[in-house]
């Protein structure tokens, strides 16, 4: 590492402090900090002039040196003694494309809505309404959805570690409770189309449906923030499709213990406001900098995309009828 | 069955036996007295408890002795502390389930990574026109964005606690891996990619849904993490075909010199075998978590698969090179 004047590439001193120029010294001070130093006559208006650089603030070292040749040898040890009794900041912060928590979260909806409005439609939903999906199809997406669901509540987890307020750890903990035991729920839904208990706990996800989990369950660990600003895509109310859902079930004589608990579930999810979790959650944010914006929206319109990707991959996947439609491979 | 775990399969009596008139004395506390059982019968039985014999044999050679009376028998006596059991429930070497892990993923391959048009095209690609500039650039910044996020999948095992062999090994392999998204960007760098560029950039699905993979299984899974290592730093290479193919069709050395040099790096660290080495030094897997990793395998290779699967789609199609966060 090095040393710290290095780190600071446009210094400045820092909020509060105060200067006293006389013919022969300088005396620069902040709280109870004093520090002064000597200079000859001649050196003054040197002086005076990188004085009033340091309070102003916005040029860089060498540019600072350009402009007192007559001390220019002494400009750096100088820096370096005010800057170890802790008397400069960086002149020029960070604060481009700083936000806060609830405007980032309005930014992320509008780019979800513009990343799903470049897909024209659900190509599930679409296969349902046009009467192409497959009894297949139908209970290959309950398998995929209830991976999710199982896989739920050892994702969110994790983020109670991070909730460092009453009111965030409030919201997490109500929000990983209500996701509890739903697994169970979903399970017997599969078990009234014949998939046993043993092929639920032995179902290997699709690609897109792990990718989901995975990066829920890696941002609740690596990037909270990114947890946060996603949440809201899985839990969006989805009425036109849970009918569309329930029609073509209807029509494939699948029975009603098995799409009703779909129904139930999605209608939990509407009580409970799930899908203004990340706006609450959000809102709890401070400001957040630009590379940490760039990261969260990055990873919304990724999540996006992998969900559309799981539609396709559940249409390719579960096509063709099969004895067994989990997705088992442990006598492989 | 030794899933049950009141059962002691080879039980070992730890106290001394012996006879006195009508009842039994188990060391200095423990007086038993025989009461659906001959004396003798239950004197013999607990003689047998040795810890070498089977609980199934010491019933087999014992007619008198019910089944229930000595699962009763082992379980009374595992209460009171005077029963210790050396069996072991089934397990094997890591050496040799890794072979196992190994085949599936070759298996998987076969059907999809070796079918992957990417590879395909790079493996009969000759003359320029077969291997377009910006499919070879596409793979690169998709390999950048892998490179880049390396850290997400590797720092959750370098603390690896339960084997300090495996941990020594993976933050050699980290060390050794530290920075390589640094060369990949010289390579960018020639075809007019900045740092900056690479900043705003957004990788495809495919990628982030490899490196998402990797890091959550590296956080919840590492023995499933370790597996996977041996196929992702090209087990068994002794070149890369896509470097070849770069070379053959005559791209600028500028280009594909940093590739070659990454290459060499893993190459000549013998990365390709760390699955082998890691495994090598876990002592004992046991079936149930065999089955398990067995069972992820596909899903790994699929997840491999369509990261090139991404490669060929974007980058052969007529789309921005870059996706990028600005652009959202």
């Amino acid at each position: 590492m090095d040393a710290t004047i290095a780190g600071l590439s446009h210094p400045k001193f820092r909020p509060g402090v105060t200067t006293d120029v006389g013919p022969n010294s300088v005396t620069v001070r902040v709280g109870e900090t004093k520090c002064a130093f000597a200079f000859e006559t001649a050196e003054a208006p040197a002086v005076a002039r990188l004085i009033d650089q340091l309070t102003t603030g916005g040029g860089t070292i060498d540019t600072m040196i350009a402009t007192v040749p007559e001390i220019a040898e002494k400009v750096p040890p100088l820096l370096q003694a005010l800057d170890a009794v802790r008397l400069l900041v960086d002149a020029r912060p960070h604060t481009a494309g700083m936000v806060s928590g609830a405007q980032l979260y309005r930014e992320v909806r509008r780019i979800a809505e513009r990343v799903t409005r470049r897909v024209a439609r659900s190509a599930f939903q679409t296969a349902l309404v046009e009467r192409h999906a497959t009894r297949e199809h139908l209970i290959g997406y309950a398998l995929e959805y209830f991976y999710i669901v199982k896989a739920a509540p050892g994702l969110i987890a994790p983020a109670l570690a991070t909730a460092f307020t009453r009111r965030e750890r409030n919201l997490l903990q109500e929000f990983l409770k209500s996701e509890l035991g739903h697994d169970a729920f979903l399970g017997r839904a599969l078990e009234a189309v014949g998939i046993t208990s043993a092929e639920l706990e032995a179902h290997q996800p699709l690609p897109a449906t792990f990718a989901l989990c995975a990066a829920l369950g890696v941002y609740a660990r690596q990037h909270p923030l990114s947890f946060k600003a996603v949440l809201f895509l899985f839990e969006m109310a989805q009425a036109a499709f849970i009918d569309a859902f329930d029609a073509r079930c209807r029509e494939l004589d699948l029975p009603a213990a098995f799409y009703l608990p779909l129904r139930d579930h999605a209608d939990l999810n509407a009580d409970y406001d799930h899908a203004d979790i990340s706006r609450e959650l959000l809102a709890l944010e401070g400001v957040i900098d630009r590379e940490a914006v760039v990261v969260v929206k990055r990873h919304v319109a990724l999540m996006i995309e992998t969900m559309i990707q799981q539609e396709e991959q559940i249409l390719a996947a579960y096509a063709e009828p099969r004895a067994t439609i989990a997705r088992i491979f442990e006598n492989a | 069955m030794t899933e049950d775990t009141y059962t002691a399969s080879r039980p070992r009596l730890i106290a001394e036996v012996r006879v006195n008139e009508a009842t039994l004395m188990l060391g200095d506390r423990h007086t038993l007295v025989a009461r659906d059982l001959p004396q003798t019968v239950l004197e013999r039985t607990l003689r047998r408890m040795d810890g070498a014999t089977t609980l199934d044999r010491i019933v087999l050679d014992e007619p008198a002795l019910p089944r229930e009376a000595a699962d009763e028998l082992v379980a009374s006596l595992d209460a009171l502390g005077l029963i210790d059991d050396s069996a072991l429930p089934a397990f094997r070497s890591g050496s040799e389930v890794i072979l196992e892990l190994e085949e599936l993923i070759e298996a998987r391959c076969e059907t999809t990574i070796y079918r992957n048009p990417f590879w395909r095209t790079c493996l009969a690609a000759n003359a320029p026109d077969e291997l377009p500039q910006r499919l070879a650039t596409g793979m690169v910044i998709e390999n950048w964005h892998f490179l880049f996020r390396e850290s997400y999948f590797d720092a959750p095992v370098l603390s690896y606690v339960p084997n300090t062999a495996v941990r020594l090994l993976l933050n050699e392999f980290f060390a050794e891996e530290y920075g390589h998204d640094e060369i990949l960007l010289r390579s960018l760098a020639h075809v007019g990619l900045t740092y900056e560029d690479m900043q705003d950039a957004i990788p495809l699905p495919e990628t982030m849904a490899l490196c998402n993979a990797l890091a959550y299984w590296a956080h919840n899974d590492p023995l499933f993490f370790f597996a996977t290592l041996g196929l992702l730093e090209g087990q068994g290479m002794k070149e890369d075909s896509f470097i070849e193919a770069c070379t053959r069709v005559g791209m600028d050395e500028a280009f594909v010199g940093p590739l070659r040099t990454h290459a060499n790096i893993n190459i000549s660290a013998c990365h390709g075998n760390l699955s082998r080495l890691i495994y090598q030094k876990i002592p004992a897997i046991t079936e149930a978590e065999a089955r398990r990793l067995k069972a992820q395998i596909p899903l790994f290779v699929d997840l491999y698969d369509a990261f090139y699967s991404g490669v060929w789609r974007h980058y052969t199609a007529d789309a921005p090179l870059l996706r990028r966060v600005s652009e959202l």
